[in-house]
């Protein structure tokens, strides 16, 4: 089984299996809990990025379109939408 | 061992009127808070801090998600006190979804327990009863090795959840008392927001 090394805080490098990737596992040197590296966030964010990056191509060019036309109010509802967009991004993580 | 784990009966109250994220309490039988714990809103990977009462100064538990999805996810349970991890459970993905069922693993991820719901029927009429049939209480039984361990059971109260957490005889030969609140925090939380 493929195992991942960790580095706890006491500088002690021990290893875990892979099932624990980015959980915790007791260093056998002190005791306490130390953080396995890794976990199956690169996937997420990689499509959250390409979301948040589609949303934007497509809100930008729509806020200033309705901007230009006169349509203040739809205007000001996509900048607003693409603000609590970036809102609720940045506190999730 | 912290005296908070002295009783073998506990009740949790979850919070109802908090606008964004969650919160709940953990009382002894003399009605004592004993941990309290507070949830951010859009947090995407749990990680729920336990404090001993409401200033949140003094940690006690940490149950962390080991991933950000929770379909199958494993959690973490730390004691803040000793640094050390007690255990962890992992949510039965596709089990759980006509009836919750989670697994307790040791430190090395092998399954040495098996919290789940009480009863298929009840949890199939939970689940797609709708109507009032879906505000029938929940009960949970943490076993380990085919021996009842702790006993989780939701009152009747459709506006304030509120949870029983009874360790049962000798339970404390078979696990440690934090890992059982773990489990009952878990349920509230997790299985709590999905219910919701």
């Amino acid at each position: 089984m493929a195992e991942l090394e960790v580095i706890c805080d006491c500088d002690h490098r021990f290893n875990v299996p892979e099932s624990l990737r980015g959980g915790m596992s007791n260093c056998p040197s002190c005791g306490k809990a130390a953080a396995v590296p890794g976990g199956p966030e690169k996937l997420f964010w990689l499509v959250l990025a390409f979301w948040i990056l589609l949303a934007m191509v497509v809100l930008v060019p729509s806020a200033v379109y309705l901007f230009y036309n006169g349509y203040t109010l739809a205007g000001w509802g996509v900048v607003v939408f693409g603000c609590l967009l970036v809102i609720a991004v940045v506190l999730s993580m | 061992m912290s005296d908070y784990l002295d009783h073998d009966q506990y009740y949790i109250r979850k919070k109802v009127l908090k606008l964004l994220g969650g919160s709940f309490h953990i009382y002894d039988p003399e009605d004592n808070l004993i941990l309290f714990s507070s949830q951010k809103a859009f947090k995407l990977k749990e990680d729920i801090r336990v404090f001993s009462d409401e200033s949140m100064s003094s940690e006690r538990l940490v149950v962390k998600a080991r991933s950000i999805i929770d379909f199958g996810a494993a959690y973490d349970v730390v004691d803040s006190e000793s640094g050390e991890k007690l255990g962890a459970f992992r949510r039965k993905g596709l089990k759980s979804i006509l009836k919750d069922t989670w697994e307790l693993l040791d430190n090395d991820d092998n399954p040495v327990g098996k919290l789940q719901e009480d009863s298929g029927c009840l949890a199939l009429v939970r689940r797609f009863g709708g109507g009032l049939l879906s505000l029938i209480p929940q009960s949970f039984f943490l076993e380990i090795d085919g021996k009842r361990a702790v006993t989780y059971s939701q009152r009747f109260n459709p506006v304030i959840f509120k949870m029983d957490v009874n360790l049962e005889k000798g339970s404390r030969e078979l696990l440690d008392p934090r890992l059982a609140l773990a489990g009952a925090i878990l349920l509230v939380v997790v299985e709590g927001r999905q219910a919701s």
